[in-house]
């Protein structure tokens, strides 16, 4: 057995071990604490880099996500209607091999069958087809006196697509179409798109790149004598299409009888005339401007674009022309 | 004899010898309580260490609710229970087979004990079980009160009478097989 002394002294050899022990273990664990500290705060660094970054790129995201959005929705409405016009063909392409000849009229009314919203949605489709039909046989007997040089022709021949270059569209007051008409506003009558298409003796809507789209607050309208009662003496309307930007622009100016007052005289200028479908026209362009102007079913079109290819304007123009 | 306290509170401002008074008061009643748990004399000088190497490095805090004795009585005994939770054995003591005291058991025995009669009843005191001989060292030897014995073996004073009771008609009954008797129980 020890003494006092002696366990004293054993004691306190203990002390010293259990401090030795416990120092150690402090060194480790600050070790170890140190190491988990570096780790979270990386950890956390990361997620803060991470949550900033997403931040910054919602910010961006908000006008990308809706270029974006749009851009499914074109897509979307591209496969669809892309779909729709192959079903189309195809079904008119059998009714073509059963029939051997087939009038414009005709052919107009199938495709309007094919296209209902094109003339209302399909409501009252036989009236509407009765007054183009009743218009385009007015129009026979009047448009080569009008303009002889653009009688109607849907002849299959070639196109002949002649662009001519200009630096800047002419301008020049003295050169525009002499002649006002002075609108009363009593005279004015409202028109749907149903009642514009009826008005005119031909389409009036072309088949346009998809992201474009007709302007929602497109107002349509003509002029009659003796407060929208009489005889229509004004029908000028102007069409617009554009993208959601406006980068890409269209205007389609259509009036009846004549090609709308407000154009330019390309057709007095010397500029060479392009031939689509048959229909002669003259086709201009300078940097991003395309204008063309021509007779169709004794129908005057001005039309200009504003950021699309050629290939797009021709394939519009062509749409129009049936 | 309890300087306990006033030596405790010498250690703890940065007095080393403090310690070793208290060792020296302390540690030959301790170890022959906590050889009431082990019934080993070495392993119970061990955990009277263990129990002083605690006192230094952990310094609880003496809360002055029971004498110093009494305190370090239950760091000793919690310090022999964990010993015994490890070791997974409770030693309880077979009648028919009570071990020889060693020399040095004894030599801790005199000089502890000193009055020869209650050495007697101390060996007869190693036939009983457990909890019989750390009740009857507590009162008897250690001369604590029952309150004291109480809060040593975590029991309640009604408990710790009820086992003082049971525990001296044992120690009578051993005694008397023995053909001693003694006038204190």
């Amino acid at each position: 057995m020890k003494d006092y002394k002696e366990m004293a002294d054993s004691v306190f050899e203990k002390i010293e071990i259990y401090k030795r022990k416990r120092q150690k273990t402090r060194k480790t664990i600050l070790k170890i604490s140190t190491g988990l500290s570096s780790v979270f705060i990386l950890v956390i660094a990361a997620f803060l880099i991470r949550n900033y970054h997403n931040l910054s790129l919602n910010n961006e995201s908000v006008e990308m996500k809706a270029v974006s959005e749009a851009r499914d929705m074109v897509t979307d409405l591209k496969e669809e209607t892309l779909e729709m016009a192959e079903g189309t063909m195809q079904e008119l392409s059998k009714e073509e091999d059963k029939r051997e000849w087939v009038s414009p009229l005709e052919e107009m009314q199938e495709k309007t069958e094919v296209i209902p919203e094109r003339i209302g949605e399909g409501e009252d489709e036989s009236d509407t087809l009765k007054e183009i039909k009743s218009n385009e046989k007015k129009s026979d007997k009047k448009s080569s006196a009008f303009l002889p040089e653009l009688a109607d022709s849907t002849e299959e021949t070639e196109d002949e697509i002649i662009v001519n270059q200009l630096e800047e569209f002419n301008e020049r007051q003295e050169d525009r179409v002499a002649g006002e008409v002075i609108l009363n506003e009593k005279d004015r009558v409202s028109l749907n798109k149903k009642e514009l298409l009826s008005n005119y003796s031909t389409n009036v809507f072309p088949s346009v790149p998809f992201d474009l789209i007709l302007q929602k607050d497109s107002k349509f309208s003509i002029y009659k004598k003796n407060n929208g009662k009489g005889e229509v003496y004004s029908d000028l309307n102007i069409i617009s299409y554009s993208n959601r930007d406006y980068s890409r622009t269209i205007s389609i100016e259509v009036q009846s009888k004549t090609i709308p007052l407000s154009c330019f005289k390309l057709y007095q200028a010397k500029n060479q005339r392009s031939k689509i479908k048959g229909v002669e026209m003259i086709i201009a362009k300078n940097k991003r401007q395309y204008l063309i102007e021509f007779m169709y079913k004794n129908t005057g079109f001005l039309i200009s674009t504003e950021g699309l290819t050629e290939k797009e304007v021709i394939d519009m123009v062509k749409s129009l022309i049936y | 004899m309890d300087n306990g306290s006033s030596n405790y509170r010498r250690f703890l401002s940065g007095d080393k010898n403090a310690l070793v008074d208290i060792i020296r008061d302390y540690k030959d009643g301790l170890i022959l309580y906590l050889n009431h748990f082990v019934q080993d004399i070495h392993i119970a000088e061990d955990l009277a260490e263990d129990t002083f190497v605690k006192l230094a490095v952990k310094k609880p805090k003496d809360k002055q609710k029971s004498s110093f004795k009494t305190w370090i009585y239950t760091i000793g005994r919690n310090i022999a229970i964990d010993y015994l939770r490890k070791k997974k054995r409770h030693p309880e003591i077979d009648l028919d087979a009570v071990a020889e005291l060693s020399s040095e058991e004894e030599d801790l025995e005199l000089s502890y004990v000193k009055k020869e009669e209650k050495i007697i009843l101390h060996r007869v005191m190693l036939r009983l079980k457990a909890e019989y001989r750390q009740i009857l060292w507590l009162i008897y030897f250690e001369e604590l009160s029952c309150k004291e014995a109480s809060m040593i073996m975590k029991k309640t004073v009604h408990g710790v009478e009820n086992l003082v009771y049971r525990a001296r008609l044992k120690l009578k009954e051993e005694l008397e097989k023995e053909g001693f008797s003694y006038e204190g129980l």
